[in-house]
């Protein structure tokens, strides 16, 4: 529930979705206090940006691994 | 002459040897080779077709409900191997084979080391579900084991870019047919789950059993097995299914559909983050609006409740009994006055000055006493006579008593 005291610093954009729908799950309940509404769309906030700085957007060229364990840039002939 | 001990009707006859068959153990499963002819795929679904040899034939029907088994398409000429039961279609008095399986012939030997590796893994509990990895929703690296050329590659890079061209791919150009497919195989796999990848894709575009069999492997199947990454296998097309299927943790049935399976599309992710984006300012919004409404209440009903909103109430209250005892009051006057008027019209009946107006007059003594009768003055007496415009001081001069009837001094 307490989603603000977990670290969210190293979560994958899944775990972070997840978060996110909690605190929006939260967010819902018709009993929440207005603290704890500001608190929750706080962190909903924080963790869509998160969301969306981890979406590194950058096109990404197909890499290929070598027999020597290296990265090169791969060519598929188009 | 015959001698007749007993007739039979040919429906006994042929279900007796339907009973025969039925109850011996090889033709309840057993393995038929030959070639296909009089092939025909009937619209039902069933294949019907003749297996022969030099030596003679036999009919043989694989019904739709069996097509699983065959993963080509049965043409004339082949050299297959039947897998099923033999048994009499009593309608003709014959017996056929019921295909359940039908392979290729020359794979016979791989078809069977494929059924026992299967078995043997099956039995290790290497296919359960416990051990499939999930595959993660959004990668952000993805490996791929396979050829550097043709067509898996190709659709893998063209659906991975289609769908989010921010997923880093990495390729392990690996061979994936002949002798040096299965240790190449097995490298890629840990080369790159060395390196750190999200989902590996392992496997290659379409091709004869021969060519797809590295996939059927232990040692591919046990490299795929013991993968820390989770794994998508696509192997050939929807209708091959290699041993690595199974041991996977997720089966896709084309390199394109794992493409697929493994990269969430970009434009969902994005319009699942503004959903949700929306949803949270919505919600907000909805709760501070409640909250101003009940704040809004209280300070209405905090003013109620004030002092100076009592005392105005209490004055409203003074104002409305004060304007309606004033009401009554004019209405009570209303009436006394209309009452008066009645009664001054009335005593204007009743005035003396009214009688004497018409002529009548009012006779007293001299002490003012009303005279009534003879008997109350004597003769010299002065009386007092009232008429309309003043007094007549009269003396009596006679006195003289009137009969009167009774009853007439009472009207």
């Amino acid at each position: 529930m307490n989603i603000d005291e977990k670290n969210t610093e190293n979560l994958s954009l899944e775990e972070n979705f997840e978060r996110l729908e909690m605190a929006i799950d939260n967010l819902e309940r018709d009993d929440i206090s207005l603290e704890d509404a500001f608190r929750y769309y706080s962190e909903g906030m924080q963790l869509l940006k998160r969301c969306n700085d981890q979406i590194d957007k950058v096109e990404k060229k197909v890499l290929k691994l070598t027999e020597e364990g290296m990265l090169e840039e791969f060519d598929n002939g188009e | 002459m015959i001698k007749i001990r007993s007739v039979y009707t040919v429906g006994q006859l042929n279900s007796y040897i339907k009973n025969m068959f039925t109850q011996d153990y090889l033709l309840q499963s057993l393995f038929v080779k030959g070639e296909v002819s009089n092939c025909k795929y009937h619209s039902s679904g069933h294949i019907y077709f003749t297996l022969k040899d030099p030596k003679g034939t036999v009919s043989c029907v694989m019904f739709a409900g069996n097509r699983s088994g065959l993963s080509f398409r049965l043409t004339e000429g082949q050299q297959v191997i039947v897998g099923g039961t033999v048994d009499v279609f009593e309608r003709d008095g014959k017996y056929q084979m019921y295909a359940k399986q039908i392979v290729l012939d020359g794979n016979g030997a791989l078809y069977e080391k494929y059924e026992r590796l299967k078995r043997e893994l099956e039995e290790s509990g290497m296919f359960s579900a416990e051990y499939k990895r999930s595959i993660p929703r959004y990668v952000t690296r993805l490996g791929v084991v396979t050829a550097d050329t043709g067509a898996a590659v190709r659709d893998i890079i063209q659906v991975t870019g289609r769908r989010n061209p921010y997923v880093q791919v990495i390729l392990y150009p690996a061979i994936v047919q002949g002798e040096a497919a299965v240790p190449s195989i097995i490298k890629g796999i840990r080369a790159l789950e060395a390196i750190g990848v999200d989902v590996m894709i392992v496997g290659r575009g379409g091709g004869s059993i021969e060519d797809l069999w590295a996939f059927n492997e232990r040692a591919v199947a046990e490299a795929v097995f013991n993968c820390s990454v989770p794994i998508i296998s696509a192997v050939g097309h929807e209708t091959d299914t290699t041993i690595i299927d199974f041991v996977s943790d997720l089966r896709a049935p084309t390199p394109s559909a794992a493409a697929e399976l493994a990269v969430a599309d970009i434009r969902e992710i994005f319009t699942r983050m503004e959903a949700c984006g929306e949803m949270m300012r919505r919600l907000m919004e909805r709760k501070i609006r409640d909250e101003r409404m009940q704040v809004r209440q209280a300070e209405l009903r905090l003013k109620s409740l004030s002092p100076a909103s009592r005392i105005r109430e209490r004055k409203m209250t003074l104002l409305a009994e004060e304007e309606k005892l004033q009401e009554r009051m004019r209405r009570i006057l209303r009436g006394k006055r209309h009452e008066l008027e009645l009664y001054i019209e009335r005593m204007k009946g009743l005035s003396p000055l009214e009688k004497l107006n018409s002529g009548y007059s009012y006779v007293s003594d001299e002490a003012g006493r009303n005279v009534r009768s003879v008997e109350q003055v004597e003769n010299g007496q002065t009386v007092v006579i009232q008429v309309r415009d003043g007094r007549i001081d009269a003396v009596v001069s006679r006195v003289e008593p009137v009969q009167v009837q009774q009853g007439f001094e009472s009207r």
